[in-house]
């Protein structure tokens, strides 16, 4: 039930990248980022609303956590580019790929006390099958 | 090609993102986490778009209004993710989040062009097999350092 839930989020994912693709497309790429916050942030405002947890919102966060929501905006600007250009399937896959060897780095390194996991010679062909897929992908799909 | 590396991209500052959330997540709590997100996402968004912005022909129907769920969407996303990756463990969440994302993105990509996306799918196909080689070998190194230690 909970792994079926977790392969649903991922089919949520890839419906919630081309709802947003096509919002861009409808009311230029600005706008729609406008819209996807405004909406994302009445909803979670109704959600602590509801669960009490509104007070003290911002007090002992440490200010360059306040960034992500910036880079949020980076995110969600470039599936939309890329979405409307390359497809969903690509757009994916590829975001998927940096995501997965940037882990490994930052588990590496610890950056920003995520949990250390070394990146052991063992590893490597497995991250190496991850780039050929990438690389199929950029080289046969993309063109 | 070019968006190829933009959505490349896009994955390496999602970890970024991610890592940032999660650590606001432990600090208040994930609904607190995602409105701050969307609160300070908001507010970088209007300043793009003062910057940027140019007048487009908005052209929308009355039954699109579900390009407008994206960010209803978002917030669901982030709430289940949290609770199934605290139940199953990081790596199976993540393994069948990608499965559930290319397998929904090949589906949808075919439906809207009427042709197979085969190299997303070859691609897609050798990046799950890399996940489930590198999970063999860290559940190796585990026993190793358990007997070991």
């Amino acid at each position: 039930m909970k792994k079926s839930m977790a392969f649903t989020n991922g089919i949520i994912i890839a419906f919630m990248v081309l709802v947003n693709g096509m919002l861009a497309k409808a009311v230029g790429n600005y706008l729609a980022l406008i819209i996807f916050f405004g909406v994302g942030l009445i909803i979670s405002a109704i959600i602590i609303v509801f669960k009490k947890e509104q007070k003290n919102i911002f007090t002992n966060i440490p200010k360059y956590l306040l960034i992500s929501g910036g880079l949020g905006v980076v995110n969600i600007f470039l599936n939309n580019v890329c979405v409307n250009e390359i497809g969903v399937a690509l757009t994916l896959g590829l975001c998927l790929t940096g995501q997965i060897i940037f882990s490994a780095v930052f588990e590496n390194f610890g950056f920003f006390g995520v949990i250390k996991k070394k990146l052991t010679i063992k590893k490597l062909p497995g991250y190496l099958l991850i780039m050929i897929g990438a690389a199929v992908m950029v080289v046969m799909g993309v063109a | 090609m070019i968006y190829g590396i933009l959505a490349f991209i896009t994955g390496i500052v999602l970890v970024f993102t991610t890592t940032f959330n999660s650590k606001i997540g432990t600090l208040k709590s994930v609904s607190v986490s995602a409105f701050i997100n969307f609160l300070i996402g908001l507010f970088t968004a209007g300043i793009v778009m003062l910057l940027f912005y140019e007048t487009i022909n908005v052209q929308i129907t009355s039954g699109d209004w579900f390009i407008f769920t994206g960010g209803f969407i978002a917030v669901f996303i982030v709430m289940i993710s949290n609770y199934v990756i605290a139940n199953i463990g990081v790596f199976f969440a993540t393994l069948l989040s990608v499965a559930g994302q290319l397998i929904m993105g090949t589906l949808i990509d075919w439906i809207r062009s009427g042709v197979y996306p085969i190299w997303p799918t070859v691609g897609g196909i050798l990046i799950v097999l890399g996940l489930l080689y590198i999970h063999q070998v860290e559940k190796k190194e585990n026993e190793k350092g358990a007997t070991n230690g």
